[in-house]
């Protein structure tokens, strides 16, 4: 079930050195309960793509639809650059956002933070189901017992967490994150990806989340989409796209600070582990084949519960160990595939 | 040394100063928000009203008070009746306005753009109308900024007044110079510049007291 439809998307700036373009032609669909990742290396447009979504930027070309539904039944579809002022405030609370630098009200406490959108509402008056509501966010994201504190007072991961609950207060279907853990450190950065899952396991709520790390998408995304020079060079569901990357921006964001080895004149097997193998198979590999293996680059990651991943071996150099191996992995039905230096160098070479 | 003179002079210098800021405030405030929106960063940026409203403001900050004064005698003359405002300082309100409220506009401008951009579009994100920013965001979050520059303001309008107690006659500041410079009464003098120094001392530091302990930033 189709939530957002963005179809040939495209946005210029004009700068000094003439008009220069961040997003070109960027097509994209995110069906609703999808955590959607969009990645890609910095200034590559992946910012000014969500900012064109809750139109914080405007689109030069381009229709962003958004569905709307009652009880999983379409209520209707709506084309957001059409939107007047008053329908495009209501947009926006329907497509919250979260920021890299947190963005809260310093003057406000935790509680008014959360509270504020509410605020915008006509005739607002904080009354007990306000409060309830706030009291029942705090307690979603983890911070009970900071009701009264300020954001000065507050860590990094916790100010991501009121910015979180504030996004939430007026129940948004989609949740745009813009790099909402780069200024985090990784295991705070983790606990909020893992808050962010929970929020679209139990409230249904459809994410869109902007990385420049793999390790983002990995953890919680089921869906991706790479861009590079500004355009959109991949896409599908992340086991997919991390298993079989096509596209040499795609090959060097996956295997990015992985590879150091010098792999001159080495034939090289990639092996794909689709969520199925559950035995050790490089020690298998060198007790029943008796062959000796290195590896170069390896990766596992898990959507929905299953283990996906993904190794890179030197391959033997006789020829009848070479025969040996294959004939093993056929009986263990791992996928393998034999892959040049020449193509995962190029894929390294632009990092 | 008369005490009822010193007691008048100092009512006419709070007086004038109260008076001023108030009216000033309510001009160069939304100015000041104007100022800030019109410009590229700002919620409706607008090329012309902000260099319109800029060059007045400059217009307004680059001729001194004194001046000013006598620029305006025609208009003190048409709201106070001709001749009749010599002696009596609320008719340099005019004035007084028109020396304070541009240098208010820049204070304020420079306040609101003290507000990280960020706050501001996070709120937009969230369904605010540029109004409902400008009173909920940027100055609720430029509060303690504004109070500091609150209290700045109002000293400088103290100081204004000198030139408007000169020319109408009232206040502390003229009363010192007529005692010092026309009179031989240096003692007098001395009692009203201490008085001008805790009055400026007692606003400036409450100013910057009160900002402080009101803003949630530091703790």
């Amino acid at each position: 079930m189709q939530i957002l439809s963005i179809q040939n998307l495209t946005k210029t700036f004009e700068s000094e050195k003439g008009i220069i373009s961040v997003l070109d032609n960027i097509s994209l669909e995110i069906e609703k309960g999808d955590i959607f990742g969009v990645i890609g290396l910095s200034g590559v447009g992946k910012s000014t793509l969500v900012r064109c979504i809750n139109l914080l930027e405007k689109a030069n070309s381009g229709v962003i639809n958004y569905t709307r539904y009652i009880n999983d039944k379409i209520k209707d579809t709506v084309d957001i650059s059409i939107l007047s002022n008053e329908e495009l405030r209501n947009y926006r609370k329907e497509v919250s956002m979260i920021f890299q630098d947190f963005n809260l009200l310093n003057q406000k406490t935790v509680f008014e933070n959360i509270e504020f959108p509410l605020t915008l509402s006509k005739g607002y008056k904080r009354n007990q189901e306000a409060i309830n509501k706030i009291e029942r966010l705090l307690k979603l994201v983890g911070l009970e017992n900071k009701k009264k504190a300020y954001p000065s007072e507050l860590s990094g991961g916790q100010k991501q967490r009121v910015a979180i609950a504030r996004a939430l207060v007026n129940n948004p279907k989609i949740l745009l994150c813009d790099e909402c853990t780069s200024a985090l450190d990784p295991t705070t950065a983790f606990s909020i990806l893992d808050l962010l899952q929970k929020l679209n396991k139990e409230l249904g709520l459809t994410i869109i989340i902007i990385a420049h790390q793999m390790s983002v998408i990995e953890r919680i995304c089921n869906k991706v989409a790479i861009l590079a020079d500004h355009k959109v060079v991949e896409q599908g569901e992340v086991a997919q796209v991390f298993l079989n990357p096509k596209t040499n921006a795609a090959k060097s964001l996956i295997y990015s600070g992985h590879i150091r080895t010098k792999l001159h004149d080495s034939h090289l097997l990639k092996l794909e582990f689709n969520g199925d193998t559950d035995s050790p198979v490089v020690a298998n590999i060198i007790q029943e084949c008796n062959i000796l293996v290195s590896i170069v680059y390896a990766n596992s990651f898990v959507v929905d519960d299953k283990i996906y991943g993904q190794m890179i071996i030197k391959l033997p150099y006789y020829d009848n160990d070479i025969d040996k191996l294959k004939k093993y992995l056929n009986i263990k039905k791992i996928k393998y595939k034999e892959v040049s230096t020449d193509e995962l160098d190029e894929s390294f070479r632009s990092h | 040394m008369n005490w009822m003179n010193l007691l008048e002079a100092i009512k006419d210098t709070l007086l004038m100063t109260t008076i001023s800021t108030i009216i000033a405030y309510l001009i160069g405030l939304p100015t000041g928000i104007i100022l800030y929106n019109s410009s590229k960063k700002g919620l409706k940026p607008n090329k012309i009203i902000n260099t319109i409203l800029g060059t007045i403001v400059n217009i307004f900050r680059s001729i001194p008070c004194l001046l000013l004064i006598i620029i305006f005698i025609p208009v003190t003359n048409v709201i106070f009746g001709k001749g009749s405002w010599s002696g009596n300082w609320y008719s340099m309100i005019v004035p007084l306005v028109a020396a304070s409220f541009a240098f208010i506009a820049r204070m304020v401008e420079q306040s609101l753009t003290e507000v990280p951009y960020g706050v501001v579009e996070a709120s937009k994100s969230l369904g605010a109308s540029n109004l409902q920013i400008v009173t909920k965001v940027l100055l609720s979050e430029a509060k303690p900024s504004l109070i500091s520059g609150f209290a700045v303001t109002i000293v400088s309008i103290i100081g204004y007044t000198s030139f408007a107690g000169y020319i109408a006659g009232g206040g502390l500041i003229v009363e010192a110079f007529n005692l010092g410079y026309y009179g031989t009464n240096k003692f007098g003098m001395w009692i009203c510049i201490l008085f001008v120094v805790i009055i400026v001392q007692i606003i400036q530091e409450s100013g910057l007291y009160l900002s402080k302990r009101i803003d949630k930033r530091r703790k």
